[in-house]
């Protein structure tokens, strides 16, 4: 009777696998906590003004994480956040954080061994 | 890419990224990896919701890459270490799936509201096994290097998806006449009013293809609440700027969709590979959409030591298509061996390969592989270049020492 049973049970959950009737996961209720940055901009002529405008919607790691760029770039960068996503940073502001970034990122020495 | 100390060089010159500063997640102690580019070093973390020890890229909203090492052991990427990437700067963390609900409306006969659980209960179940791939995948190796995230090779990652197909759930709705489009959005929203939400959007044909599907599992679990819990999309051989994340609303469309995220942002030269000189002006940009061929060491790295008889092994995904072949070099890319080929789970999955070989001599030499795909594509053996680091897929080569 049990080696019955065990059989029945086994067509069972092999027909289960064929018809696609499948234990989904549990979905419970989910809540996470984020670690936060505490990281600022380094220091310099234009750190307030980063500190200031820029953390707001990201924190600092990827920004320290760029390649050596030119204000230039940075001015492209930096109005982009302004037009695009809207960043208030003022106009009057732009050329002097550009001036920082080009001055502080992507300067980090040779590059390292993998 | 292997975990080191901060000993030295790159970190302590930055002062600023030094001592007590490292922290800024309180209490855990990282470690260090320095990325095989300019600016490389990077900090290895756990202490992220459902995560362990990732690459550090960004904190908020998180950028994750995935250690190497992950790929050499398995062909799935577990859950843990799969690649994360937000945008914006608001995005969910407490999300209960039985107020949770996926919207379809627009151009459909009838509008629906579903929940994870009616998706489960109410649709045929469809599973596939996938990669998913960043756009960006890469970047930090341009060059001319390129802003943007600066990945390594991590940005990636392979699962087997669980859900529903999409085209089952748009029929539910009802596609209505005039459809062009399907459009997507996720859960994740900006702080600044101004910040275009991110939406993206596929072709009606390709949304009812019967493949792009919703996931509600990956590997067998509910997704980690980084990687799109409860619900997202996939997009089977697409970048993954397609495979939205806690995916709240579906939208039919019937005009082709002008949203900043498909008509400004992840735009690529229509050119073979995405490839165009720097400075190259005058070029037609189009959305990044199917995936190119790739493949990868996972078991020697730049550097490493190796025996004069050894097995090199590693993985392979052919895009937007299966891989008909790896093909392997020891001699610098003068000779090619095919590697023999792992379990076939699919033409969107990661595909392991090994292979045998025999130097015949000791000393300096550089190992190359290239993945073809069944539609004939190779990788190429000239880095591809554009201004956004994008489709990085060029040809694989790493220096060993054999011994």
């Amino acid at each position: 009777m049990a080696r019955k049973t065990l059989a029945l049970l086994m067509v069972a959950a092999i027909l289960a696998g064929a018809t696609g009737s499948w234990a989904s996961p549990r979905m419970d209720k989910l809540n996470v906590e984020l670690p936060t940055s505490t990281l600022l901009f380094p220091p310099g002529d234009g750190a307030s003004i980063a500190n200031g405008q820029c953390l707001m919607c990201h924190s600092v790691e990827m920004v320290l994480y760029q390649p050596q760029r030119t204000p230039t770039q940075w001015v492209e960068t930096i109005n982009k956040m302004r037009t695009v996503y809207g960043a208030p940073i003022p106009e009057g502001e732009v050329n002097a954080l550009a001036a920082y970034l080009a001055a502080v990122i992507g300067h980090a020495g040779p590059r390292p061994k993998s | 890419m292997q975990r080191s100390s901060p000993a030295g060089s790159a970190l302590s010159r930055r002062d600023f990224l030094g001592g007590a500063t490292v922290v800024g997640m309180s209490g855990l102690v990282p470690g260090f990896v320095a990325l095989p580019f300019d600016n490389g070093s990077r900090q290895v973390v756990g202490g992220f919701p459902q995560k362990g020890e990732m690459i550090l890229q960004r904190m908020r909203p998180p950028l994750l890459e995935t250690p190497f090492e992950v790929f050499d052991k398995g062909v799935f990427t577990p859950n843990d270490r799969f690649y994360v990437r937000w945008h914006l700067a608001n995005i969910p963390t407490s999300i209960d799936p039985s107020d949770f609900r996926l919207k379809v409306h627009g151009v459909v006969r009838q509008e629906i509201s579903l929940s994870p659980a009616q998706l489960m209960r109410d649709f045929p179940v469809f599973e596939i096994a996938a990669v998913n791939q960043c756009s960006g995948n890469s970047r930090g190796l341009f060059a001319p290097r390129v802003s943007g995230a600066q990945w390594a090779n991590g940005a990636m990652g392979n699962a087997l998806w669980r859900g529903v197909r999409l085209r089952d759930v748009l029929d539910r709705a009802g596609v209505g006449a005039g459809a062009r489009q399907v459009r997507f959005r996720g859960l994740d929203t900006g702080l600044l009013p101004q910040t275009p939400i991110m939406m993206k959007s596929l072709e009606l044909d390709h949304a009812r293809d019967g493949e792009v599907m919703i996931a509600y599992a990956m590997n067998g679990e509910p997704l980690p609440m980084l990687n799109g819990f409860p619900l997202r999309l996939v997009v089977p051989g697409w970048y993954g700027t397609y495979w939205v994340k806690a995916l709240t609303d579906i939208e039919v469309l019937g005009q082709d969709d002008d949203n900043y995220w498909m008509k400004k942002s992840y735009l690529i030269p229509d050119t073979p590979g995405a490839d165009i000189t720097p400075g190259q002006q005058g070029v037609k940009m189009i959305p990044i959409n199917r995936m190119v061929p790739r493949s990868f060491f996972t078991n020697v790295k730049n550097d490493s030591q190796v025996k004069r008889e050894q097995t090199l092994r590693g993985i392979a995904f052919g895009g937007d298509t299966g891989v008909a072949r790896v093909l392997v070099s020891v001699d610098a890319g003068r000779s090619w061996q095919p590697a023999r080929l792992g379990s076939d789970h699919g033409k969107y999955s990661f595909r392991q390969w090994e292979l045998p070989v025999r130097f015949a001599a000791a000393g300096p030499q550089e190992l190359r592989v290239k993945a073809v795909n069944t539609a004939g594509v190779a990788q190429p053996e000239r880095p591809n270049w554009n201004a956004s680091g994008f489709m990085r897929n060029v040809i694989e080569s790493v220096s060993v020492q054999v011994g």
